[in-house]
């Protein structure tokens, strides 16, 4: 499956998700506001990691070292920013 | 404000700013956040929202951005190396230097940028009618890609990679000092800098700013300060909004594309200032 399938099936998750948690209300309703807001905040990272398992696939080593560096960068600036502040 | 009244708001004002930054690459939450203040809510509540306008529109937006070739993803991650490097570096550091300083410092930028857009002339990279439907993309092991203008196919190659990701450690910093985004920063310097065209620019910042956003909106809700029920209101509104800006930026030509990124950078520049 390719990274504009992924896409569009985790956005018509999430709008779905969200739709109804506001609709609903409530408790179910919160949880669904919860998987909305996953699904959205997971997917940018989750679209670099299929980028470098694509890129990986064709043998573009170049670029799937610096998609797989990106990550890394992202996760050690995270880990950095909630030590220190 | 009733329950409804206030609802509705949040969903219109997300709708409207993803898709004008969905249309620049700029992301909407340096206009969603200032605009959420004005009614009954913090900056501290405001933020968070602005983040998730910036997610929701990125990827609404990329669906039809990749379709027609418009993001370049090697482009974006070899520059976003450089810019997230400088951010943490920024947001480590952050307090050095005066905030209010560092906003009309940033605002001046924004203002650069809008003219370097709005001056230039013409298209710099033109269609090549011997290309067909199966060229458009990315090009193996390279920066250089063709996308899709209309029913024309148009190639590019950046140039000045050196210089630009640079820059993009600068921007990466200085916007990491500021706490802001850095969309209005990167599209500029993508397209006028490393001579990306307009619209391959604009589409692969907005994917780029999601990157960081979710970041951004990672620590946040480890800090506990998102509102899950007013985030769902703006996933709703911006995914609609990042949808519509990226089918604007399929309609409109290049020279219109960078011009209304000019002239939402001059805006945003203004917003900067009056915060500040």
């Amino acid at each position: 499956m390719n990274l504009s399938r992924w896409t569009s099936m985790a956005l018509i998750a999430a709008g779905v998700s969200a739709a109804l948690g506001i609709l609903l209300g409530g408790d179910i309703g919160r949880v669904l506001d919860v998987i909305a807001l996953l699904l959205l905040g997971t997917l940018p990272a989750l679209r670099l990691v299929i980028l470098a398992v694509s890129w990986t696939r064709v043998r573009d080593f170049k670029f799937a070292t610096a998609a797989i560096s990106l990550l890394l960068l992202m996760m050690l600036g995270t880990a950095l920013v909630v030590l220190l502040t | 404000m009733s329950g409804a009244l206030h609802d509705g708001i949040i969903v219109a004002l997300a709708l409207v700013t993803s898709s004008l930054g969905s249309l620049g690459g700029l992301g909407g939450a340096i206009l969603l956040v200032p605009l959420l203040t004005f009614g009954d809510m913090t900056i501290t509540q405001a933020a968070p929202l602005g983040l998730v306008s910036v997610i929701a529109g990125s990827v609404a937006a990329g669906r039809a951005q990749s379709q027609d070739g418009a993001v370049n993803h090697r482009f974006a991650v070899v520059t976003e190396l450089g810019a997230t490097s400088g951010a943490v570096i920024g947001v480590v550091l952050s307090g050095a230097v005066s905030e209010e300083l560092l906003t009309w410092f940033l605002a001046g930028l924004a203002i650069l940028a809008a003219l370097g857009g709005a001056i230039r002339k013409g298209v710099r990279w033109k269609p090549d009618a011997s290309l067909g439907a199966d060229s458009v993309g990315e090009h193996h092991g390279s920066l250089s890609g063709v996308y899709r203008l209309h029913d024309q196919h148009v190639p590019y190659t950046p140039s000045r990679m050196p210089l630009g990701v640079g820059l993009m450690t600068i921007a990466g910093l200085v916007t990491g000092l500021a706490g802001v985004g850095g969309g209005f920063l990167k599209t500029p310097l993508s397209s006028e800098v490393m001579k990306l065209p307009a619209k391959v620019a604009a589409a692969t910042s907005t994917f780029t700013i999601g990157l960081t956003a979710s970041i951004a909106l990672l620590l946040m809700a480890i800090d506990g300060r998102v509102v899950v029920s007013d985030a769902a209101l703006v996933v709703l509104g911006s995914l609609v909004g990042g949808t519509i800006g990226s089918l604007l930026q399929r309609r409109l030509s290049p020279p219109v594309v960078r011009r209304t990124t000019s002239v939402v950078l001059v805006v945003i520049a203004v917003v900067m200032v009056l915060r500040a």
